[in-house]
């Protein structure tokens, strides 16, 4: 069995959790902490889209694009105000 | 309508939680319409939003193939949802004596299926729900369902990152955003309805000297000793933003220049007598405020720059001092000129 689209299911999840640990001394508490919960929720979600039998690059698009909405937030939240 | 059991508190407490994050009426955006496409696509439903269900309506903050923006609260199957912590799921609309009868069932959108996941929030209020509906009965696997659970998670992710982005860690006051947005919207309205708004700065006094004497530690327990010494003294309907280090700002609406100084002198006189207790002993600070009232046709950034003026002025006058800019002074006879140098 082909195991490469699941490999970039889990090269996608660690390419968040890389971006997201980088970020890390920039957060103040409450933002690490929301940023912890949404890696689970998002590593949730794509074994929950899994199981319904979703394409694993279609999965990690999916995932990614979440991620990156919330990141863009989260970067806002912490620039400086205008 | 009964009260929601798993909202400790009761309604009106989840109602206040729904209303701190200011999210009810905000423009659509990208990151909840995401959620709600990946809903409508996986479970091939022609509707799914999410809806926060304020006091007498129900509101999407994001919703596809839905034409209203909101509907009333008591035909609303998402209020059904708010009530318990597990999905509602509701298979055939017209074979539930809850639904049968709903304009919503009988009348656009013709909602014959839906579920619904509650939006608990990290205190435990259902906020609203995220939910998919169908003009025909059917049902869910197990895995759609979780897929939809999965999915509310993300979306309360989304509303407390919006709610953390606006409270400053330290102090709990508004960040610099916060109250940058919340002081745009209110200098508008006063502009519109020629109503009077002042702002004060406040900055503390050699406050550098305070972190290199004691320690970071003790610093922020003087910041969080003035930030808290501030909430007591402003009244209802004012508000304040840690805006930078050791600096505040506070915006007053419906205050008259000569009443917004007066609450600056009571801040001043306030912090100057009350010490902070601190791991390193008991810290008397000062601070120095700026004060300036909105004039007409103005800005906030002018406002802003009118109070940070004012207060350089008190910094100059000697600190632990209240100084008033000019334009606003100049409507503010009663009030000494010795305690409130012009600038």
């Amino acid at each position: 069995m082909d195991d490469a689209p699941v490999q970039a299911r889990s090269a996608t999840l660690e390419k968040i959790k890389g971006d997201l640990d980088r970020l890390r001394p920039e957060l103040a508490e409450p933002q690490r902490a929301s940023v912890k919960d949404h890696y689970l929720h998002l590593r949730q979600l794509s074994e929950t889209l899994q199981t319904l039998g979703l394409d694993e690059h279609v999965i990690g698009e999916h995932v990614i694009a979440i991620f990156d909405t919330y990141r863009t937030e989260l970067m806002r939240s912490i620039a400086p105000a205008p | 309508m009964s009260e929601p059991s798993c909202n400790a508190g009761g309604e009106s407490a989840r109602i206040a939680a729904l209303h701190r994050y200011e999210v009810l009426d905000s423009p659509p955006e990208e990151a909840f319409d995401r959620i709600t496409r990946l809903v409508k696509t996986v479970l091939k439903m022609p509707m799914a939003v999410v809806s926060l269900v304020d006091r007498d309506r129900q509101w999407f903050k994001s919703r596809q193939g839905v034409a209203a923006a909101q509907t009333a609260r008591d035909i609303s199957f998402c209020t059904h949802a708010i009530m318990g912590t597990e999905p509602l799921i509701v298979p055939d609309s017209l074979a539930d004596p809850r639904f049968a009868e709903s304009p919503l069932v009988r009348g656009e959108p013709h909602i014959r299926f839906y579920v619904g996941v509650p939006l608990r929030n990290p205190d435990g209020y259902n906020l609203g729900a995220l939910c998919a509906m169908d003009t025909n009965p059917r049902t869910l696997g197990p895995e759609q369902v979780d897929m939809l659970k999965d999915l509310s998670r993300l979306v309360v992710d989304e509303l407390e990152l919006r709610l953390i982005a606006s409270i400053d860690a330290l102090t709990g006051l508004m960040t610099r955003r916060a109250f940058t947005d919340a002081a745009r919207r209110d200098v508008a309205r006063a502009l519109r309805y020629h109503r009077s708004l002042s702002c004060l700065m406040i900055d503390a006094d050699h406050f550098k000297a305070v972190n290199d004497t004691h320690g970071h530690a003790a610093g922020d327990r003087v910041l969080q000793g003035i930030a808290a010494a501030c909430r007591l003294q402003l009244r209802a309907g004012d508000y304040l933003g840690r805006i930078g280090g050791e600096e505040f700002a506070a915006i007053l609406p419906e205050t008259a220049p000569a009443e917004a100084l007066e609450v600056a002198e009571r801040l001043r006189e306030v912090i100057a007598a009350q010490p902070s207790a601190t791991a390193a002993g008991d810290i008397r600070v000062t601070v120095s405020i700026g004060v300036a009232a909105l004039a007409r046709p103005q800005d906030l950034e002018t406002l802003l720059a009118n109070a940070d003026a004012a207060l350089y002025a008190a910094k100059a006058g000697g600190r632990n001092r209240t100084a008033c800019h000019r334009a606003a002074e100049r409507t503010v006879s009663s009030i000494e000129a010795s305690r409130s140098p012009a600038i």
